[in-house]
């Protein structure tokens, strides 16, 4: 044996004596059979937000390094990073790009489990948890869109600040708690800074651990019956793993592109003094914007706080419809009427800020 | 004959191609990375700009008579000493010269000594030209030479032009 192997055997020897892991152990349980739809792309989207929230923690501590942020300088840094700092407009525009797909991600593989029935027994806890990761994506993106400091950003946060003052009971104390004050300022900046880079992300990785335990234990859901294309069985390590990394890769390859082409702007400066004229949210926020204007703020926030409960508690909800009609279609038409009325609030929103 | 037989040499080759596919894949992957790493750590690292310049204001030359030397405080830390030679300098069209008063040998503090048209090192008896060029004692056995300074002369007032810091 040449010194070269015999070192690694020794250095082998020695983190296996101190890192006492069995290594069959770890392979069978990474190289677990799957299904055969899992090779059909709309199965990767799971593993997508995952990947591209990887994006996101990798370019938000490369901004960390750069953003202050304080009232009187935090659109200047964003400004320094855009326009200064050494590829400052890639890493910004990655940010941005990947925070987007992120949201479309999640609706996605959300609409998947939706519509193929996923989330029913044993799997309504693990729909909850999923509701909570996309709750937690729009925390990010709401949070994170404040922190540029700009007009449309400021007025923004302010507005949203005013909507939670509007919830019944405990409005008030939510929105002093969100500005800390009675105005958007400084302290209100610190927090969103606080929610942005440490309490979401953690409550993200929490969460999202959880989901994935629950995906691990419960396996992947069947697709149609056994003897269709889930007879054929594959190992979840390398087969799936190489299917995702694929997906990351081309996932790269079209932020890289949008970062090119359509790289992240920059709007005036926030001036707490000025409302603009036209102030907007994230296109995310789109159908919550258009619902606020059409009727009374109270009754929009409840009907908002209703959905997402909906939402939350769908399983149990379908639960009780297919206990007295189990062959019950009605999952899928709500579903595709929910999806069909939050795009028209998204497109009718769009078309309205576009004239 | 079954045209779909296949032989040994096709396994070989289908064997082959899945290897280099595979090794495209893994190369795709780890240079997409790599020049995104490359990217994130031009990112982390600031561009080294080029200090500004600035001037700093060393007295007016009818107060610094022929012979005569003055040492100024600069905002770098260093100390400089603009003498007057009496001797117009063709380069620079007057008669002062800066340079560092720091001795490059131990840091002992030089002065300039008319009457000789030289620095000189009280510590350890180092001698520097008016050029600042070191022709005795230590610095002169290391080579070391007294950093010089430019200066600008403006109607009656001089400036150092140093780096800011």
């Amino acid at each position: 044996m040449s010194r070269v192997a015999s070192a690694l055997v020794r250095a082998n020897d020695w983190l296996r004596e101190r890192f006492p892991v069995d290594q069959q152990v770890l392979i069978s349980m990474g190289s677990e059979p799957v299904p055969g739809h899992l090779k059909r792309w709309w199965w990767c989207l799971g593993g997508t937000p995952a990947y591209l929230f990887i994006i996101q923690a990798v370019t938000g501590v490369l901004l960390t390094f750069y953003y202050v942020p304080t009232p009187d300088q935090a659109y200047e840094s964003v400004a320094a990073i855009t326009n200064q700092v050494r590829f400052g407009w890639y890493i910004r525009s990655l940010h941005k790009w990947s925070a987007n797909l992120m949201i479309v991600a999640v609706l996605l593989h959300m609409m998947r489990v939706f519509f193929t029935g996923a989330y029913r027994r044993p799997r309504e806890g693990n729909w909850m948890l999923g509701v909570l990761l996309l709750l937690l994506t729009l925390g990010f993106g709401f949070t994170g869109y404040s922190l540029v400091y700009e007009q449309l950003s400021f007025w923004g946060a302010t507005v949203a600040a005013n909507i939670l003052q509007s919830i019944p009971l405990i409005g008030p104390d939510l929105a002093g708690f969100l500005r800390g004050g009675s105005h958007v300022g400084s302290n209100m900046l610190t927090r969103l800074f606080v929610f942005h880079i440490g309490a979401l992300p953690t409550l993200m990785v929490v969460v999202l651990l959880g989901h994935l335990l629950l995906m691990r234990t419960h396996g992947v859901s069947p697709l149609g019956s056994p003897a269709g294309p889930d007879a054929k069985r594959f190992p979840f390590i390398p087969d799936h793993l190489f299917t995702e990394i694929a997906v990351a890769l081309f996932l790269m390859f079209i932020l890289t592109f949008l970062a090119i082409v359509f790289p992240a702007g920059l709007g005036p400066k926030a001036n707490p003094l000025v409302t603009p004229e036209h102030i907007k949210p994230e296109w995310y926020f789109f159908w919550a914007f258009r619902w606020l204007k059409l009727m009374p703020e109270q009754a929009a926030v409840a009907t908002q706080g209703l959905f997402i409960a909906l939402i939350f508690f769908w399983p149990l909800i379908d639960a009780r419809i297919r206990k007295r009609r189990p062959d019950s279609e009605l999952s899928i038409w709500i579903g595709a009427g929910a999806v069909i009325s939050l795009l028209t609030l998204t497109v009718w929103e769009s078309l309205h800020l576009l004239h | 004959m079954n045209q779909k037989s296949f032989n040994a040499n096709d396994i070989v080759g289908w064997v082959a191609r899945r290897k280099f596919l595979f090794g495209g894949f893994l190369a795709t992957v780890g240079a997409a990375y790599g020049v995104f790493a490359s990217y994130a750590l031009k990112f982390v690292f600031p561009a080294p700009k080029p200090p500004r310049r600035i001037r700093v204001f060393l007295g007016f030359s009818d107060q610094i008579r022929p012979g005569a030397s003055k040492a100024v405080n600069l905002p770098t830390g260093d100390q400089l000493l603009i003498s007057n030679t009496g001797k117009i300098n063709p380069v620079t069209g007057n008669t002062f010269i800066a340079f560092s008063n720091s001795c490059p040998h131990l840091g002992c503090k030089v002065h300039w000594e008319a009457r000789r048209e030289e620095f000189v090192c009280p510590c350890h008896g180092g001698v520097f030209t008016a050029g600042g060029v070191a022709v005795a004692g230590p610095p002169a056995q290391s080579g070391s030479n007294l950093k010089p300074y430019e200066i600008l002369v403006e109607g009656n007032s001089i400036y150092a032009v140093v780096e800011e810091v």
